[in-house]
């Protein structure tokens, strides 16, 4: 077995039925995510639209034992495993599998971004940065929460950026991809940029976090093809925020795409640097970079990649970068490495060197999470 | 220099300033593609909007010797002859070692951002004449796709067949339908078998997003442009899923000048959504336990340019499914030194795959011998 520390860059929690519902300030309180128990499972609702089961953390693990019966069980909230929203268990699960520490997004929240009113959304992740931070309050050392930024207004992102800051937040999440007309590439968002550098916290792009916008709300989109091509949106976001001089005025921020594995980086580093040496007229990026810079050269400076099972992406983890790799287990979801996150983990590393597995593993996480 | 037969799966015109203006229909008089002469560069314009620039083959070239000449826009007389004077085009493709070249639009690509679907028809069957005859002067080198709007399938299906009774060899259809006409619909149907039963492959090239990226400024910016291939992955996505090529085994549909290294992740992550993601309602369950990516090596082409980690990955997306493609006579092109380059690209390829690679490919599945 491996000797190296092991830590999670996405594990998440299962949101309680009654979490929204039972903290909500009175002014939302009957517009908040709401648990229904239905025939076909136990879902999420939120202004009347549904937005997923609560049972996300119901078959974690069963896709080693009976992968068939994946899609075919009805799914109650109580068949969660208990990890999922109560802290002592997760540690316990977190010991079942080797894993040393755990960086915690939510399920339900991250979908939440879809919801149109930007007060309810500010509520939201409100409510649920409090209820985090008395979930990792239990072991702040191996439990590392990820704040929840509702960005519309950015001055408001910035104030919750600090409050879950000074809570003991590990990082942020914001929206994988904004609405159309407040892009990352926009100025307006420096204040966020510059406060989440200052503050040494790293912010994580999601999968499943599309702020809302009236086409990607369709639920139609909700299609394999559209799961498929999921890391368009970090791409877009990346490419904003490196065509935006974002990493050149401010060298220290942190941005990562999470869960969206690894090996649509080399297309896109070839790509991004293409773009920017041979695309001629209009569609070239205003200005240049400093010195000798290239858009892949702020990717490999400035951006983390959290990934799960990619074997082709570690293959080519010298063209992404290794220092880029934050390995994670996506803990309770079904679709997780749990509980067999460190045999998972040394197959996929095999190639590796003793030193790039401590970095793939959990060392990269320590060091952009600043973590001891 | 290599022996290899050498067939530039991604040609182009530039269109004559005239293209449109000198044969449209009199019932869309004035709202063809026309050009106009700018204080600094020369612009495509149709119905009012800004589509496309000009004059930007005349930089061609300029990327081997001095990269920072290729930004700004151009003047239509800049243009190379071979744009648009065939005898110009196979002069070049002499001079650059190419025996075939297939040949795509330039202007008619952003022309399917035009949002009055009739005026869109009108432009695509008024570009095939055109196309048809340019190709019909040097007919066994030059071989024309036919511009298909799809906004009405059983409209595309007819243009299809007239296409294919004029010579063209192929159709192309937008990379990004309308919303709600994504190609998963059964729609469709009509013309899949229609492209089978003619043995004209269909292709999706980029830049043909129906919506027009021009249209809505924030896409014409840097990073749409460096991830196009999301859209040809949307689209092939969907008319997997859908079926299609379960119903209609000899359709062949390809992604055309996306390069290819994004098709290794995306073969990974169809095979994933299909065993490991939870159920969709439409998911269907393939015959004979086929995977999506099978579909994808048996029924799909990928053209491509100048992509050393697609050429590693070649087995993994399918050595069958690459066509070398020079884009001639875009700015960004291979030529004049296609050959140098592909003989490159190509150095760790067995003989056999070189030649599959370079041109076989291509030969098989346009039929072009």
């Amino acid at each position: 077995m491996a000797s190296y520390r092991i830590i999670s860059s996405d594990n998440h929690v299962i949101e309680p039925p009654d979490l929204w519902v039972g903290r909500a300030p009175s002014k939302f309180k009957d517009r908040m995510p709401h648990a229904v128990s239905m025939e076909e499972g136990d879902l999420w609702f939120c202004e009347g639209q549904q937005i997923g089961s609560t049972a996300a953390g119901a078959t974690a693990g069963l896709r080693f034992e009976d992968p068939g019966k994946m899609g075919t069980t009805v799914k109650r909230t109580e068949h969660n495993r208990p990890g999922s929203y109560d802290p002592a268990e997760h540690v316990k699960d977190l010991d079942i599998d080797g894993v040393d520490a755990s960086i915690i997004y939510p399920t339900t929240g991250s979908v939440l971004y879809n919801v149109q009113d930007t007060d309810l959304l500010t509520a939201i992740c409100q409510t649920y940065n409090d209820w985090l931070a008395d979930f990792f309050s239990y072991n702040p050392k191996r439990l590392k929460g990820v704040a929840m930024l509702n960005v519309d207004d950015v001055g408001l992102g910035v104030k919750e950026l600090e409050r879950c800051h000074k809570m003991g937040f590990a990082g942020a999440m914001i929206p994988v991809y904004p609405p159309e007309n407040h892009l990352y590439d926009q100025p307006e968002y420096d204040p966020l940029w510059a406060a989440a550098q200052d503050m040494g916290m790293p912010i994580g792009l999601h999968i499943s976090s599309n702020r809302a916008d009236s086409e990607f709300a369709d639920p139609a989109n909700y299609r394999p093809t559209f799961i498929c091509n999921a890391d368009y949106w970090p791409r877009m976001s990346l490419s904003d925020l490196i065509f935006g001089g974002v990493f050149e005025r401010y060298p220290g921020l942190q941005v990562g795409s999470v869960e969206h594995e690894l090996s649509w980086v080399p297309h896109f580093l070839d790509r991004i640097d293409n773009t920017y040496r041979q695309r001629s007229e209009e569609k070239m990026a205003d200005g240049r970079f400093r010195g000798d810079m290239l858009p892949s050269d702020y990717f490999h400076s400035n951006v983390f990649l959290g990934f799960q099972e990619d074997g082709p992406g570690v293959r080519d983890r010298h063209i992404i970068g290794v220092d880029n790799l934050q390995w994670g287990s996506d803990y309770p979801h079904s679709e997780g490495t749990f509980p067999r996150s460190r045999q998972i983990v040394e197959e996929v590393l095999a190639d590796c060197t003793e030193e790039e597995k401590v970095k793939i593993a959990g060392g990269n996480a320590v060091r952009v999470y600043n973590l001891d | 220099m290599s022996d290899y037969r050498l067939i530039s799966a991604d040609n182009h015109v530039t269109e004559p300033a005239d293209l449109w203006t000198s044969r449209i229909s009199s019932k869309f008089k004035g709202r063809a593609p026309h050009l106009e002469h700018g204080e600094n560069a020369d612009a495509w314009i149709c119905d009012g909007l800004w589509i496309s620039g000009a004059g930007g083959s005349g930089k061609m070239g300029a990327r081997f010797d001095d990269p920072s000449k290729m930004m700004g826009g151009g003047r239509i007389e800049q243009n190379r002859l071979g744009g648009y004077l065939p005898e110009d085009h196979v002069k070049d493709m002499d001079l650059d070692g190419t025996d075939i070249g297939i040949v795509y639009p330039t202007v008619g690509v952003m022309a399917y951002g035009v949002e009055d679907s009739e005026l869109l028809t009108e432009i695509c069957s008024v570009y095939n004449d055109w196309i048809a005859e340019f190709c019909g002067a040097a007919p066994s080198r030059l071989k024309g796709v036919a511009m298909l709007n799809v906004d009405d399938v059983g409209i595309a299906v007819k243009e299809l067949e007239r296409g294919a009774k004029r010579g063209l060899i192929g159709g192309m259809i937008t990379v990004q339908p309308p919303f709600a006409m994504i190609y998963e619909n059964q729609e469709y149907d009509a013309l899949w078998a229609a492209a089978q039963d003619l043995g004209m492959p269909l292709s999706l090239h980029a830049g043909t997003n129906r919506s027009g990226f021009y249209k809505n400024p924030v896409n014409l910016r840097a990073a749409f442009v460096t991830n196009l291939d999301h859209w040809v992955r949307m689209a092939l996505g969907d008319i997997i899923f859908s079926g299609a090529f379960e119903r209609f085994p000899k359709l062949q549909v390809g992604s055309v000048e996306h390069e290819l290294s994004w098709a290794s992740h995306f073969l990974d992550r169809l095979d994933y959504t299909y065993t490991q993601r939870t159920p969709f309602p439409s998911r269907i369950k393939f015959r004979d336990d086929a995977f999506p990516s099978d579909y994808f090596r048996s029924n799909c082409f990928v053209g491509f340019q100048e992509d050393a980690l697609g050429i590693r990955d070649r087995y993994v997306i399918g050595v069958d499914t690459l066509q070398w493609g020079s884009d001639y006579p875009h700015p960004e092109s291979t030529f004049p030194r296609s050959r140098e380059i592909l003989d490159n690209l190509l150095a760790e390829c067995s003989e056999e795959e070189k030649a599959k690679i370079a041109g076989g490919n291509a030969a098989r599945v346009y039929n072009l011998d």
